[in-house]
């Protein structure tokens, strides 16, 4: 991990924005799917820099409230204020991954080189080998996605989201197919990236014991409707 | 150049459609170009006789073309074609099949020649028997065999009034079927296109991206297409490729105008 800390210390960081300003805030959404409200009322905000987690069982509205904040869904009813995507880089772990099970592991992740972004390819293998390394996905890189376990396609997913060098992490459940081990390496990741690159991470989980666990925001949806909105610790 | 190599990976992991497209593009384009060319050679007019004439059948080609030139000369005659080996051949060779093999053996082992002798359209039925006449002179009773006077064919509309229309407009009916082959094989590319290019957009700061592989690789092969026909045949009025390229570039914009979806 120490050798990740330092080269990602040295490497280019997105453009620092305001911690304090709101980068979301949405104001009494409700959202409706062919007559089932998935969303009732929702106000919630989301400043950045800010680690969030979304949780609640299945079918509370967790992937809806994330897909409202990635702009997928517009709520019929409230207001929604999302960030500027020009200065903005949003990247997602989406719950079916989205991974092109043709391609090796390595090809999947070569989609997240943006010239625009390294200064070089190399620099870009150097950050690929490193989160690989760290999060045990390296041996696997030539292997096709097809061949490859839950646990693994997930890690791979979340690497080609961080290789993106997004400005906020949209996650849906990140953590369903790994280990309890597992699962708390990747927030420390995730931790890391928030304390050095200033990432806004808003995680959608149903394993509310597992969240407590970590620093950060929390709010609880049931039916729809957000219950709790707090720390995490005081839930 | 980005969006050129991902068109190429498209290519190499849809090759069979991606070689369709190419095919039809080059088709679409080639048939755009060469409109007027095909129109000739596809009509139905094209196949019918032209003029009036009758054919003469010599085995004893000693002294043939001054007697072509003697022909030539006369008034009522147009031209004289001695129509290639290889057809005649090719009659005898049929004749062999339905007739008494001996005998078509040593008629096949004569050295034949055929002579197409052309006449002026209009020639009155005395004048035409006097050139037959005068042929037979020239070559002789025993070397020459002469056909019958065959008029112009006009060709009977009522009769071939289906075909003389599928043959009239079969250059539109080839751009028709280059277009719909060009949508089918766009429908059929739409699922791994956009699988990509959502994958490129969710992770690079990108947009647009399905419709920019997509134009980037139809435009190289528009102009490989293109330039292909300009080394066929110089003189080209590229203008003829607007109604094509703006069709083709609407069905793109349509086949892709939906929202930009993941589907495995």
């Amino acid at each position: 991990m120490n050798e990740l800390f330092q080269t990602f210390t040295g490497s280019q960081a997105p453009k620092s924005l305001n911690r304090q300003s709101n980068l979301y805030h949405l104001e009494n959404i409700s959202v409706d799917f062919g007559g089932t409200e998935a969303l009732k009322g929702v106000t919630m905000s989301v400043a950045q820099g800010e680690i969030l987690f979304i949780t609640g069982k299945s079918g509370a509205g967790k992937t809806t409230l994330l897909n409202t904040l990635a702009g997928d869904i517009k709520p019929y009813q409230g207001r929604v204020l999302l960030p500027n995507q020009k200065k903005v880089f949003v990247s997602q772990v989406f719950q079916d991954l989205k991974l092109l099970e043709s391609l090796t592991c390595e090809q999947n992740l070569w989609y997240s080189y943006d010239s625009k972004l390294y200064k070089s390819k190399k620099e870009f293998h150097e950050d690929l080998t490193q989160l690989t390394q760290v999060l045990g996905v390296k041996d696997h890189l030539s292997k096709k996605v097809s061949e490859l376990n839950g646990g693994m396609k997930q890690k791979l997913a979340l690497i080609r989201a961080l290789l993106s060098r997004p400005n906020v992490l949209l996650a849906d459940e990140p953590t369903c197919s790994l280990d309890k081990d597992s699962s708390v390496k990747l927030f420390e990741i995730l931790n890391f990236y928030n304390v050095k690159r200033d990432l806004t991470v808003i995680w959608a989980s149903h394993n509310r014991e597992l969240v407590k666990q970590f620093p950060g925001k929390i709010i609880h949806l049931e039916k729809g409707k957000l219950i709790y909105s707090g720390h995490a610790c005081f839930i | 150049m980005f969006y050129l190599k991902e068109f190429a990976k498209i290519y190499k992991s849809n090759f069979l459609v991606c070689s369709l497209l190419s095919l039809s593009i080059f088709g679409a384009v080639t048939t755009a170009l060469q409109k007027d060319k095909l129109a000739r050679e596809l009509s139905l007019e094209q196949q019918a006789d032209k003029v009036t004439y009758f054919n003469a059948l010599v085995h004893n080609e000693d002294g043939i073309q001054s007697i072509a030139r003697k022909m030539r000369q006369l008034p009522g005659v147009k031209n004289i074609v001695f129509p290639k080996e290889k057809k005649v051949s090719a009659e005898i060779g049929h004749l062999k099949e339905n007739f008494d093999a001996s005998l078509i053996s040593e008629l096949a082992a004569m050295k034949f020649k055929r002579i197409k002798i052309e006449l002026e359209n209009g020639i009155e039925v005395k004048n035409q028997n006097l050139i037959k006449e005068y042929l037979l002179r020239l070559m002789g009773k025993d070397s020459v065999t002469i056909g019958a006077i065959k008029t112009p064919r006009a060709v009977d509309v009522s009769k071939n009034s289906t075909l003389s229309n599928i043959t009239a407009w079969a250059e539109s009916y080839l751009l028709i079927f280059f277009m719909a082959l060009f949508t089918i094989c766009l429908l059929l590319l739409r699922k791994p296109l956009n699988n990509q290019a959502f994958i490129i957009e969710k992770f690079q700061r990108r947009k647009d991206v399905n419709t920019k592989i997509l134009f980037s690789g139809c435009a190289i092969l528009f102009l490989l297409a293109l330039g292909a026909n300009q080394t066929i045949s110089r003189e080209l009025n590229i203008f003829l490729l607007i109604p094509a390229g703006y069709a083709m570039a609407l069905i793109t914009f349509l086949t892709f105008k939906t929202k930009l979806e993941f589907k495995q």
